[in-house]
């Protein structure tokens, strides 16, 4: 220590002396006193920068003072962990370090903070307040961060990534996140562990703060946050829309009275889009004063497509004329943007189904007058039925289904039921109008049928026993059954239908 | 009576700091040499250097000691 400190000393010093007459003065002056000095404090320590390079971290900072400027001849240095825990530092920086630097090296990944204590001799002086964090390790730059449209595409680069990884993009989570469009020019990593990427936030990503992460396929990870502005000013896109009766089945299709959902497909659009905030339909002219129903999201399937939003049951007006009738649907953006969509529209129909034809007819190569394999019935309505009435999920494509002959003194019996053979299908049942189709009841197992427009189409299966032939002609008679539907829920007559055409041999 | 000018000779006799039985081999005072003629009943400012030592230990920072010391008139 070299540490001055100045006293000033004041002594008061007294000379006595002999009186008069005495020959010899003597000197018997002599005095003491007391003062204080004050030692120094040793200086605090100035918060040190710090920079990284690859896993090296070379710290600087300002020397330390004592008040007289002379500098303190040492520091140590601290290395501390996210909750202020001090690490063990590298060789380079750790004991005293006599200079105003040092590169640790070999620091391992994570954020990090470094504070610098002076050192003097034997004295310590106050820790330096932490410098800013800093990250070792695999490391991601892209630029911009601030994106204010949709699609972009930032351009930067990884660093310390392990050699030989493949890199993927993703969003917001490094495990589950939404993978992006990127590029990495040097893929896999070379030995440098570092490469130039681009990665493009798409369409549709959500405003608001997010994340991308360079996922390394050996383990490496690094990211950066970003923020995307909103900048929509332009309402939903309503791709499609529809109505359908509540009991499901055939779309677009009403009657008076009925109940119906509305459904719509509905995205915001933006750059980026800030969501959709309400969807409404006006079905005023399927219910009047219904001009804003509200739609709710969720998933729903009509036809095989799928809906995002559907309306709660709504009855159509009674009376409600047949025909087409339009409706809009209204979406609105939560930046209160709105799109009002029409071009949509539901058919009414009132009009009770009847059946109009049945016919049964031979396969090619097939034995007149014998109901075999191949042989086809078919069935004509006044229009198109509800096929999901006739047989549950049914989209009117080929089923499977079984086709039953019951020997009947009254003419033979020909009805079709499910292919379990378990439950008859509401179709009616046929009279075949004759008595020697069969002897006993046959089924035919493996039948196919199929709907196209006004008819449904029974295509012969194997008969579960032998079927004769018949000797002579008929007229068939179908008579249907209430149960089933058209399109509208209209339940169908059951009036008998003679079979056009006159009297014949069937299948 | 006559009042003669005469020299002074001055000791710092000890360095103190109450609670610390070291605190007299942390501190070191410079002697202080040389001689000062005053009169009778005068005061004369002098200049010390004070240091600590190295092996000072982190105690001593920011304390303050006590120094005493004494001085006698010597015959011109």
């Amino acid at each position: 220590m070299k540490r001055r400190v100045h006293l000033a000393v004041a002594l008061a010093v007294t000379v006595l002396v002999a009186g008069p007459g005495v020959a010899i003065a003597a000197w018997v002056g002599a005095g003491s006193g007391s003062a204080w000095t004050k030692a120094a404090s040793a200086p605090a320590g100035s918060a040190p920068t710090a920079s990284v390079s690859g896993s090296n971290v070379t710290l600087s900072w300002t020397a330390a003072r004592f008040p007289d400027s002379t500098a303190v001849n040492g520091y140590t240095v601290q290395r501390f962990d996210g909750g202020h825990v001090a690490q063990a530092v590298g060789a380079s920086c750790s004991g005293t370090v006599n200079a105003l630097t040092c590169t640790e090296a070999a620091v391992p990944q994570g954020t990090w903070t470094y504070a610098v204590t002076p050192k003097q001799a034997l004295w310590t002086g106050p820790e330096s307040a932490d410098s800013a964090s800093i990250t070792v390790g695999p490391s991601l730059t892209l630029a911009p961060t601030a994106l204010t449209t949709l699609p972009t595409t930032l351009t930067g680069n990884v660093a310390n990534f392990i050699t030989g990884e493949t890199i993927i993009f993703r969003l917001d989570d490094p495990s589950t996140g939404t993978v992006l469009s990127g590029s990495v020019t040097w893929s896999p990593i070379p030995a440098s562990g570092g490469s130039a990427v681009s990665v493009t936030v798409p369409t549709l990503t959500t405003a608001g703060a997010h994340t991308i992460y360079a996922v390394g396929s050996l383990g490496s990870q690094a990211w950066v946050a970003i923020t995307i502005a909103p900048n929509d000013t332009v309402g939903p896109v309503v791709s499609a829309a529809l109505v359908q009766k509540t009991t499901l089945g055939s779309a677009g299709y009403v009657k008076q009275a009925g109940t119906f959902y509305v459904y719509a497909q509905v995205t915001d659009v933006g750059s980026p889009a800030v969501g959709v905030s309400t969807v409404r339909a006006n079905v005023t002219n399927l219910r009047t004063g219904t001009t804003a129903a509200a739609l709710v999201a969720g998933t729903y399937t009509v036809d095989g497509v799928v809906y995002d939003y559907r309306s709660a049951s709504i009855t159509a007006s009674s009376p409600l004329t047949e025909g087409s009738k339009t409706f809009t649907i209204t979406a609105t953006d939560l930046n209160a943007n709105a799109t009002t969509q029409g071009g949509f529209s539901a058919t009414v129909d009132n009009t009770v189904p009847t059946a109009s034809d049945f016919q049964a007819t031979n396969t090619s190569g097939g034995t007149v007058g014998k109901a075999e394999a191949g042989d086809t019935t078919t069935y004509t309505f006044s229009e198109p039925m509800d096929p999901n009435r006739i047989l549950a999920s049914w989209t009117g494509n080929s089923t499977t289904v079984t086709v039953r002959i019951v020997n009947s003194s009254g003419g033979d019996l020909l009805t079709v039921r499910n292919a379990a053979n378990t439950a008859q299908l509401p179709m009616g049942s046929v009279n075949l109008g004759r008595t020697d189709y069969v002897t006993a009841t046959i089924n035919f197992t493996t039948s196919s049928m199929t709907m196209s427009g006004s008819t449904i189409a029974v295509t012969l299966g194997t008969p579960s026993a032998a079927v004769g032939t018949a000797l002579g002609i008929g007229t068939s008679v179908w008579t249907p059954s209430t149960t089933a539907w058209d399109r509208a829920s209209n339940a169908m007559t059951a009036t008998p239908c003679n079979e056009t055409g006159g009297a014949d041999a069937e299948f | 009576m006559e009042t003669l000018i005469g020299t002074v000779k001055l000791t710092i006799v000890l360095v103190v700091l109450a609670s610390l039985a070291q605190a007299a081999e942390s501190v070191k005072v410079t002697p202080w040499r040389g001689s000062a003629r005053l009169g009778a009943h005068a005061h004369r400012r002098i200049k010390l250097v004070v240091r600590m030592m190295r092996r000072s230990t982190d105690v001593y920072q920011g304390e303050r000691f006590r120094l005493r010391f004494g001085g006698a008139a010597v015959r011109p």
